[in-house]
């Protein structure tokens, strides 16, 4: 048996606490959410599509934050695939060594910029060009906010893809050129039918992340509770409502127990999210295995 | 094992060293840099006096008076009767002080001739049922409306006092301060909002509307004849003594505290001497 020592307690007792604290977590939101349909009824909550939480008397219906928000992630990860996907071929197949060096330290970098400055950019930078090109009536809509999104998604997208490029498996590769394929015909031809469960994992894993992101939505999605008909409307996703109205909401009052409702919404979404990316993965690593 | 030991108890230490200020003041982001001048201001002055100024909004600011946790809160609202009731469960009284008042102006764009509207027009705008502005004389284009977060105070005098219980267009656009207000409106022709007379100044790109032909000033703020004025407040926990009492009382309203009032934006509650 192995000695246990200090250290093995202290990580042992890390892990466990971050376990219970989760589940505290779980525990929270729902013991914040539920007083509210003693007030308001799940129906209204779930498909109202009026939210006017300081009327009275309030409204509280989170259809069209929902749907602002499913439209915001859709879009943004419609972008992003295609993005990271190019860039990914492009950094394992096409560049010379050194310059994929320089674009993989250019990727982490890119990784590493905030989700605040992103927003920033939008917000100062890319609203006005948008009203000006377009003459809209307002640059901050679906389009800005799922833009923002993509760059901030394609790096983990993007180094994922190449993370399973790079380990696809060599017999096949061989047995391709063997046949005198091409690079690119290995890419279309092997690759990419090769690894359809982990290109649907990582679209999970980065709907997952656009998801519950909160910044970048909050300052540049424009924030009108409507259901939005083009890219060009404004919206108001999930995340942005808790985040603008957190502050200033009463403890105990209904206004505070929607939010929390929101909260567990996105948890439980994104939740979903993530389980599904996860299984795809796990079923694809076994199926490789047992080949 | 001793390093770790080491490192936890600086950490403690530093942690606690948190509740070594004198005065905490919490609350508000409008009444946030009243707050914060002031402050310095007392602690220049007092060079043994620690304040902590914290800006997260009315409602936790009144909060954390409810729990304890702050010595002033900071509110651009009155407390609402369910607030008041808790504090009376806790068994003390809010004891509110106006240190200030704010005025609120319709805004737009210099480059937009409307000048001048009504409360009544301004309702229908903000409504959705008045959509272009060749309806209130000016040039035809659509009307983009821009509102403060459904929890600010602002955007509650503004319900109070222009909408009186109509609903805000769904269509508004919805932003978190006022300098994002001023930025939305200095960028774009067509919209209008709303934000507090201290950030008029903040930009020359954009103009204040007069409501029916009275100006968003001071004068006509502390008169009691424009109809978009509010007062600031602190609130204590009871009728405020020692260190509260001094900070507020004997030097935020001292014509130096209101000084300092005029000077961040705000309109003091009595006319200052020149």
């Amino acid at each position: 048996m192995r000695k246990i020592n200090a250290v093995d307690t202290i990580l042992w007792s890390s892990g466990w606490i971050s376990n219970v604290i989760i589940i505290a977590i779980i525990f929270f939101l729902f013991y914040n959410w539920m007083p509210l349909f003693r007030m308001v009824s799940p129906i209204e909550f779930f498909f109202g599509t009026k939210w006017y939480p300081t009327v009275v008397p309030p409204l509280y219906g989170t259809l069209p934050l929902l749907v602002a928000t499913i439209e915001i992630s859709l879009f943004s990860l419609i972008l992003t695939f295609p993005i990271s996907l190019v860039v990914t071929i492009f950094m394992t197949f096409v560049a010379p060594k050194k310059i994929r060096y320089l674009l993989k330290v250019f990727l982490e970098f890119f990784s590493s910029i905030p989700s605040v400055v992103l927003g920033l950019i939008g917000l100062s930078i890319l609203s006005s060009y948008l009203q000006n090109v377009f003459n809209l009536d307002t640059g901050l809509n679906i389009f800005n906010a799922s833009l923002m999104l993509t760059f901030l998604t394609i790096p983990m997208a993007a180094s994922m893809m190449e993370d399973f490029i790079v380990s696809f498996p060599i017999e096949q590769v061989e047995g391709a050129q063997a046949l005198g394929a091409t690079n690119m015909e290995i890419l279309w031809k092997v690759m990419i039918p090769g690894l359809k469960g982990p290109f649907a994992s990582i679209a999970m894993l980065s709907m997952g992340r656009i998801f519950g992101e909160t910044m970048i939505v909050l300052m540049v999605a424009g924030n009108a509770a409507i259901f939005p008909l083009s890219v060009f409307d404004p919206a108001k996703p999930l995340s942005a409502t808790i985040a603008a109205e957190m502050g200033e909401t009463a403890v105990g009052t209904s206004h505070f127990y929607a939010l929390f409702g929101i909260g567990a919404i996105i948890f439980f979404i994104t939740l979903v999210i993530n389980i599904i990316g996860e299984w795809v993965r796990i079923r694809y690593e076994r199926e490789m295995r047992r080949s | 094992m001793k390093r770790f030991l080491v490192v936890f108890f600086f950490s403690l230490g530093l942690s606690l060293s948190v509740f070594a200020f004198n005065l905490v003041i919490t609350g508000s982001t409008t009444v946030l840099p009243i707050a914060q001048q002031w402050a310095q201001a007392y602690m220049a002055q007092h060079p043994e006096i620690r304040i902590s100024v914290v800006g997260n909004g009315s409602g936790n600011g009144i909060k954390a008076l409810l729990d304890g946790l702050t010595n002033i809160a900071d509110s651009s609202r009155w407390m609402k009767n369910s607030e008041i009731r808790l504090a009376e469960s806790r068994g003390f009284f809010p004891f509110p002080i106006v240190v200030a008042y704010d005025a609120i102006a319709p805004v737009v764009n210099v480059n937009n001739p409307v000048r001048n509207l009504s409360l009544e027009q301004l309702k229908g705008i903000y409504e959705g049922k008045i959509t272009r502005w060749s309806q209130v004389g000016g040039p035809d284009m659509p009307i983009v409306v821009v509102q403060r977060d459904n929890s600010s105070g602002t955007h509650e005098v503004w319900e109070e006092k222009v909408m009186k219980g109509a609903l805000v267009t769904a269509r508004a656009l919805t932003v978190a301060s006022n300098a994002e207000v001023v930025r939305m409106i200095s960028q774009n022709k067509k919209v209008i909002g709303y934000v507090g007379i201290g950030y008029m100044e903040s930009s020359t790109m954009i103009a204040d509307v007069a409501i029916s032909g009275i100006k968003a000033t001071i004068a006509a703020a502390r008169a009691g004849k424009y109809p978009l004025a509010r007062p600031l407040f602190m609130i204590t926990r009871g009728i405020p003594n020692g260190e509260v009492s001094k900070f507020i009382i004997n030097f935020g309203l001292s014509p130096a505290g209101q000084e300092i009032v005029k000077k961040v934006g705000f309109i003091p509650i009595y006319r200052l001497k020149k």
